[in-house]
């Protein structure tokens, strides 16, 4: 790709959030312009009356929502991104060490015992995070780890939680829990509210910067174990910094709006079709990239019919597709 | 820089692999081991460099153990050229070469402008600068091969440690290689070990040669002393015939293969 071109597609995914996040705070049923939008911010800002209705539609409603959007897809991107790296196979996904399933079995018990959103939120959490703790476990032998035990390990603990996901909706009540528990599999952000936000977002911020701040290393890492040792980098301490760093990313957003596939693997392919496999780029591009198109994708799900259309469905099938024309267009990523 | 190895052994749980290795480089000097497959080359490097631990002895740089040292502190002087293998996800030689300045940089820094200079230098050094933008995934062998030592040198080390780094090229490519290990040990002072399947070219190069043999004899000493025919039909079971000639007022020597010994 030619290097304006490339200038141009940077400048543009870092003024594309934003742009499609005050386009799409006004979308939706209750319809306002853009400049309506920014009239609305700005009297909110500078602490004039806004109208009520404004106030509730935009700030209580869509704004948690579309911020949420926007985490997600930022730290779905970056943990994709930073896992791909880890195991340096591009194939390799949030899911790859079993955390989305195991936050999918905290969030599917919860629903089956109570209906709190918080401890949903919270139980979702606290399993990815002890899914990743099982696979260090399981990979362990002789005190240390490869990255192939790792990644079986991975695969091990995520069909163990998806078995326990099916027990959870064979038992299910199929009158009331069982719909609940296939909804919330599929993906919203409809949960977002200023609380939800307010116990997930830290959780993918500190990620993302973490894993903002080890990129350039990302990519020694995706090197061999004894050239990245050679290049005098800790490896043991970069990548379990890295896996702890990408599972919060991963549990936090999964824990707040349930499986949103496609979006870890689909973002960082468009982005090394562009900027090739350097992690200094690829990161922050992902940032761009993935907000953009979660935002985008949350705005149709919740605006495009009367009723919601769960995400996971909408990634695949506008990603999908979309994915199919870039690779066309750009003949593969430069792996 | 002084690099030694005091009576080094490994072995895994089944079987002895090195037993007692001993050899000491000075500045500048190249060294290479030779041994027939299997005999544990690339575990001696690998040994030495502190990759994996020296069960008995220990390896020394200017007189330190290689423990004492912090690790950032041993990759400042030494620098690893591995066996040239595509990776996974490709990059270009230029951020290739650029991740050899990690071991100056702190965990959470980014490369600054002067660590891509350094990188670029490194490049100019070793004549690659054409292809800085080329993906190693499109490189042929001796390119890749160039390019690592470039990412080697890239953090302005005092030897180099190179795994075999003339095979699977062609000759022309062979000698550029050589050469180039050649030169940054006469012009810029920078040692090297190397590990070789070719004898002719541990005479070419070397000052110092290490060789390995099954019965897990090592002998170290000047090239000529080691590289001679009847170690090499001991080390390689294959008879073997030594030849010198001069040509354009330089002497060559090639190391000729007869015939496997019974």
């Amino acid at each position: 790709m030619k290097k304006g071109y490339v200038t141009i597609l940077t400048v543009f995914f870092a003024v594309a959030p934003f742009l499609a996040a005050l386009v799409c705070l006004g979308i939706g049923r209750y319809e306002l312009t853009v400049f309506e939008t920014l009239e609305a911010i700005y009297d909110a800002v500078s602490g004039a009356p806004v109208d009520a209705t404004v106030q509730s539609v935009l700030f209580k409603v869509r704004l948690p929502r579309i911020i949420l959007a926007l985490l997600v897809g930022a730290g779905l991107a970056v943990a994709g991104t930073s896992f791909q790296s880890l195991f340096s196979n591009p194939l390799a996904t949030p899911d790859t060490l079993g955390v989305a399933t195991g936050a999918s079995f905290g969030a599917v018990i919860a629903l089956l015992l109570c209906n709190n959103s918080v401890v949903v939120q919270l139980s979702a959490l606290g399993f990815g995070l002890l899914s990743l703790a099982i696979t260090c476990l399981v990979s362990k032998m002789n005190g240390r780890s490869s990255i192939i035990m790792v990644v079986l390990s991975g695969m091990v603990v995520s069909s163990i939680f998806q078995a326990l996901v099916s027990l959870v909706k064979y038992t299910a009540d199929t009158e009331e829990k069982l719909p609940a528990i296939t909804y919330w599999l599929m993906g919203s952000m409809s949960r977002a509210t200023t609380s939800a936000l307010l116990i997930g977002a830290p959780f993918i911020i500190v990620g993302i910067i973490i894993l903002f701040a080890l990129r350039w290393r990302l990519n020694i890492l995706s090197l061999n174990e004894d050239e990245a040792k050679s290049l005098g980098v800790n490896v043991k301490k970069l990548r379990v910094l890295v896996m702890i760093a990408a599972t919060m990313v991963t549990a936090s957003c999964v824990s707040m709006c349930g499986q949103v596939g496609w979006v870890g693997l689909l973002v960082p392919h468009a982005a090394r079709m562009i900027y090739g496999s350097d992690n200094k780029k690829l990161i922050p591009a992902g940032i761009g990239m993935g907000a953009t198109f979660m935002i985008v994708i949350d705005t149709i799900a919740r605006a495009a019919t009367s009723a919601e259309i769960p995400v996971s469905i909408l990634t695949a099938l506008i990603g999908a597709p979309f994915f199919v024309l870039l690779l066309r267009k750009t003949g593969g990523a430069k792996l | 820089m002084t690099f030694s190895v005091k009576n080094g052994c490994f072995g895994y749980e089944d079987r002895q692999i090195l037993h007692s290795i001993s050899f000491t480089l000075q500045d500048s000097e190249v060294m290479t081991v030779l041994g027939p497959n299997g005999v544990g080359k690339t575990t001696l490097l690998r040994c030495m460099m502190g990759l994996l631990k020296w069960q008995k002895g220990d390896t020394y740089i200017d007189g330190k153990t290689i423990k004492e040292l912090r690790s950032a502190e041993v990759w400042k002087r030494i620098a690893y050229v591995p066996q040239s293998k595509g990776t996974a996800l490709s990059y270009t030689a230029r951020e290739m070469v650029l991740m050899g300045r990690s071991a100056r940089l702190g965990m959470f820094v980014q490369p600054s402008k002067k660590d891509y200079e350094a990188a670029d230098e490194a490049m100019e050094r070793v004549g690659i600068t054409r292809f800085a933008y080329k993906q190693c995934s499109q490189m042929s062998g001796g390119e890749l091969q160039m390019v690592l030592i470039a990412r080697a040198l890239s953090a302005n080390p005092k030897m180099l440690v190179l795994d075999e780094p003339e095979s699977n090229l062609d000759f022309k490519n062979q000698l550029i290689v050589l050469d180039t290990i050649q030169r940054l040990s006469e012009e810029e002072g920078i040692g090297a070990i190397v590990n070789t399947h070719y004898p002719a070219h541990a005479l070419k190069i070397a000052d110092k040669a290490l060789l390995l043999d099954y019965a897990g004899n090592s002998s170290f000493g000047d090239v000529e002393s080691i590289v001679n025919e009847e170690n090499m039909q001991k080390a390689f079971a294959v008879e073997v015939k030594i030849v010198d000639f001069e040509y354009n007022n330089k002497f060559h020597k090639g190391v000729i293969p007869i015939s496997i010994q019974a």
